[in-house]
C-alpha cells in the first residue's frame, strides 16, 4: 500500500495506529451508513460486537479468525458502574474481572483483599491549568511565573493523589518522544513568587479558576488547594465551579475568564499530538501567541529529521516555561483494579489492549 | 352514578391543562439552558459546521416557531429526534422506561405491602416497645439519605452476606437491593401516616359505639377503622407511587440501573431537549394518571367527594 501525503509527516505510523487508522468495511458503510456503523460496528479487531444496551452493557465475543490469534476469553462485557463504592464492591466480590478509574485512596483496600490487585500506568498526558493569557493580569508572563512558583506540586501529589503521580518538568509528558529528562521538576518557591508579583506590578487583580467537579480526577480539591497556596503568596485567587456542559460551551467559545482544568492526552506519543495540537494557532486552546513558538511548532510538525525536531521541542519548552500558556500541575498514574488471575498491563493512553500478548486469564 | 360524567370530564380537562403547562415549562427552561451543538461537535469544528448542525436540528428558527412545531408534533405523539442518540426521543425513553417501571413497581409493592400492616400494628399497639421499634425504623427510613442506604445495603447484604449482586440489571436478585433502597422512604412515609390515620379513627365516636355494641376487635379494625382511615393512606400511597415511577436518580446511579432518572440527568447535561421533554412529559403523565385513579378511588371510598 502506498500512502501519499501533501507534506512530510513524521507521525504517520502513529496516526495509523490511532483514531483515523481504523479499517471499516466500505460496502457496509456505503449501504448502511455511518449511523448504522456506530450502532452495530464492524471492524478488523480481535473482538466482535454482539450487542449494546444503552447505559447497561456492551457485549463482545472473541473473533476466532483474528489474524493475530484468538484472545484469551470468549466474551467481553463492559458495564458502566458510575459510582465508585459499588464499582469497587463488585470487584471485591468477584462479580467483575476488572474495574477502571480506581481512586488512589482505595488502592490499599483492593491490594489488601486476598483475591484482587491494583495495576497502574503513568498517564500519557498531563493535568494542566490552561491559562487565558489575553486577560489581565494573566497577560503578564511574570504573574504566570509567580502562579507556577506558588504551586506546591509535591504536596498535591502526596496529599491528594497519595503519591500516585509525578511532578512534571514542562509541557511534554514523561514517556513521550522528546521528553527531556535532564530538566528539573517544576519548582515551588513562594518567596520567588512574591518577588515576581512585585516585579510585575501586581495590584491584587482577581485570578479565577473555573473548575468542574469530578470531570477530571481531583479537579475541585486541586483547585481549592492551589487557590489557598496562591492566597499565601499574596494573590487574589478565587475558585468558581462550573457544570460540565458550561465548560464545553466555554471551550467552544474560548470564553474562559482565567484558568481552567485540561487533561490533554498525548494521542500520538509525541509533543505534536498534545502541546502543538492544542496550543497551535486556531487550536482549541489558542489564547496566547509567540512567533518563535509558532514557527518551531509548524516546522517540527512537517520535518522527518528527528534531531531537528528534538531541538525544536527543546526551544519550544524554553519559550513555554517563560510564558506559561499552561500551568502544568501533575502527571498522574491511572489505576485499575484486577482479579489476581488476570494478567494485563494498562496502556498509558487509555487504549484497552486485550490481545493475548497483553491479556491472559490464569486458570487454576 | 349521578354526577360521574361531569366529574370525569372535569378531571380530564385538568389533566390536559397540567400536561400542557409541564410541557411548556420544560420547553422554555431547556431553551434557556443553552445551545446543545457545542456538545455534539469536536472543539475545533469550524463555524460553518456549527451553523449546519443548528439548522439540521431546527434550532436556527425563532423560538415561537420552534414552540409551534413542538406542540404540533406533540399532538401527534412525536417527541422529535434525540440530539445525542440520533434516534426518535420516544424510542430512547421507552428503552429506559421498562427498567424504571420494573424498579419502581417492585419498590412500591415492597413498600406498600410492608408499610400498611406496620402502621396499623403500631397504632393498635400504641406506646408499646413494638410501636417504638417500628416508628424508630420508619424514622431511619425517612431520614437516611438514599445514597447512604444504598451503599450500606451493598456492603452488608452483598459484599458481607453475599446474598445479592452489587449492581446492574438482570434477574430478580438484581432488583432486591435497589428496590429496598428506593422503597425505604416510601415505606416509612406510608407506615407513619397509616399509624396516625388509624389512631385518629380509633378515637372516633362510631368506633366506641361499635365496641360498645360488642363488635369483635378484628371486625372493628377491618370494617370500621381501615375504610375510614383509607383516604389519607391512599393519597400518600398514590403520591409516593408517582415519585417512584418518575425515576430515582440516586438509586439508579448507585446501582447502575438504566432508568429514566439517570437518562433525564444525562440528557440535561447533553442539552438533549427532545429526550428531556419526552421524559418529563411521560413522568408527568404517569403522575397525572395516578392522581386521576386516586380521585376515582376517593369517589368510591367516600361518595360525598364525587357528588361534591
Amino acid at each position: 500500500m502506498l500512502i501519499h501525503t501533501k507534506k512530510p509527516d513524521p507521525l504517520l505510523p502513529a496516526r495509523l495506529a490511532f483514531y483515523g487508522g481504523q479499517i471499516v468495511p466500505k460496502k457496509y458503510v456505503e449501504t448502511a451508513g455511518q449511523a448504522a456503523l456506530n450502532i452495530k460496528p464492524v471492524g478488523t479487531g480481535p473482538i466482535r460486537f454482539v450487542s449494546w444496551t444503552k447505559d447497561d452493557k456492551a457485549v463482545f465475543e472473541a473473533n476466532a479468525d483474528y489474524w493475530g490469534g484468538r484472545v484469551d476469553f470468549d466474551r467481553l462485557i463492559m458495564r458502566p458502574i458510575p459510582e465508585m463504592a459499588p464499582r469497587i464492591a463488585s470487584l471485591l466480590k468477584g462479580e467483575v474481572d476488572m474495574i477502571t478509574q480506581l481512586p488512589p485512596d482505595h488502592a490499599e483496600r483492593v491490594n489488601g483483599n486476598p483475591s484482587t490487585k491494583v495495576v497502574g500506568a503513568l498517564y500519557a498526558g498531563l493535568y494542566v491549568l490552561a491559562v487565558n493569557s489575553k486577560v489581565p493580569p494573566l497577560d503578564n508572563p511574570l504573574v504566570k511565573q509567580a502562579l507556577s512558583l506558588g504551586i506546591d506540586r509535591e504536596a498535591i501529589v502526596k496529599e491528594l493523589w497519595r503519591g500516585r503521580g509525578i511532578v512534571p518538568n514542562g509541557p511534554i509528558a514523561k514517556g513521550d518522544n522528546h521528553y527531556d529528562a535532564s530538566l528539573p521538576p517544576l519548582a515551588y518557591n513562594p518567596k520567588e513568587a512574591r518577588e515576581r508579583l512585585k516585579k510585575a506590578g501586581y495590584k491584587g487583580e482577581e485570578v479565577l479558576i473555573e473548575t468542574t467537579s469530578g470531570y477530571t480526577a481531583n479537579d475541585k480539591p486541586m483547585s481549592e488547594a492551589i487557590a489557598a497556596m496562591w492566597k499565601d503568596v499574596g494573590l487574589n485567587a478565587k475558585v468558581e465551579i462550573v457544570e460540565y456542559s458550561v465548560r464545553a460551551q466555554k471551550n467552544r467559545d474560548k470564553s474562559f475568564k482565567g484558568l481552567w482544568w485540561s487533561d490533554p492526552t498525548s494521542t500520538l506519543g509525541d509533543p505534536d499530538g498534545m502541546m502543538w495540537r492544542l496550543l497551535a494557532p486556531g487550536g482549541p486552546q489558542d489564547y496566547w501567541r509567540n512567533a518563535k513558538f509558532d514557527e518551531l511548532g509548524e516546522a517540527a510538525r512537517f520535518s522527518i529529521d528527528e534531531k531537528f525536531r528534538a531541538q525544536a521541542y527543546k526551544e519550544m519548552t524554553k519559550v513555554f516555561l517563560e510564558h506559561l500558556p499552561w500551568l502544568v500541575v501533575i502527571q498522574p498514574y491511572e489505576d485499575y483494579g484486577l482479579q489476581k488471575y488476570v494478567e494485563w498491563t494498562p496502556n498509558p493512553n487509555q487504549q484497552f489492549e486485550v490481545r493475548r500478548f497483553n491479556f491472559k486469564m490464569r486458570r487454576a | 352514578m349521578r354526577g360521574f360524567l361531569p366529574f370525569l370530564g372535569h378531571r380530564l380537562f385538568r389533566a390536559f391543562i397540567a400536561l400542557w403547562l409541564v410541557s411548556t415549562v420544560v420547553f422554555v427552561v431547556m431553551r434557556l439552558s443553552g445551545d446543545p451543538v457545542p456538545l455534539l461537535l469536536p472543539p475545533d469544528a469550524p463555524r460553518s459546521e456549527i451553523f449546519r448542525v443548528r439548522a439540521e436540528l431546527g434550532l436556527d428558527r425563532p423560538l415561537p416557531v420552534q414552540y409551534g412545531v413542538f406542540l404540533a408534533n406533540l399532538a401527534r405523539g412525536d417527541f422529535g429526534r434525540s440530539i445525542h442518540f440520533r434516534e426518535p426521543a420516544f424510542n430512547v425513553v421507552r428503552d429506559y422506561l421498562a427498567a424504571t417501571l420494573e424498579l419502581g413497581l417492585t419498590a412500591f409493592v415492597l413498600a406498600a405491602l410492608a408499610a400498611v400492616p406496620i402502621g396499623l400494628f403500631s397504632a393498635m399497639r400504641r406506646n408499646t416497645a413494638v410501636d417504638h421499634a417500628a416508628m424508630g425504623l420508619a424514622l431511619i427510613g425517612q431520614s437516611a439519605p438514599t445514597f447512604f442506604l444504598g451503599i450500606l445495603f451493598i456492603l452488608l447484604l452483598s459484599l458481607k452476606a453475599d446474598l445479592f449482586p452489587t449492581s446492574g440489571r438482570g434477574d430478580w436478585r438484581h432488583l432486591v437491593l435497589p428496590a429496598l433502597t428506593l422503597g425505604a422512604f416510601t415505606m416509612a412515609s406510608i407506615a407513619r401516616l397509616t399509624r396516625s390515620a388509624v389512631l385518629e379513627v380509633l378515637g372516633a365516636d362510631y368506633i366506641r359505639t361499635a365496641r360498645a355494641k360488642g363488635v369483635s376487635e378484628t371486625w372493628v379494625v377491618a370494617k370500621h377503622t381501615l375504610k375510614n382511615a383509607a383516604i389519607p393512606i391512599v393519597t400518600i400511597t398514590g403520591l409516593q407511587f408517582g415519585t417512584l415511577l418518575g425515576g430515582a436518580v440516586v438509586t439508579e446511579t448507585v446501582f447502575s440501573w438504566p432508568g429514566i432518572g439517570r437518562l433525564a440527568i444525562q440528557s440535561i447535561y447533553n442539552r438533549d431537549y427532545p429526550v428531556v421533554q419526552c421524559t418529563v412529559f411521560l413522568a408527568a403523565l404517569m403522575f397525572i394518571v395516578i392522581n386521576f385513579c386516586i380521585d376515582l378511588i376517593y369517589g368510591f371510598l367516600d361518595p360525598r367527594i364525587r357528588s361534591g
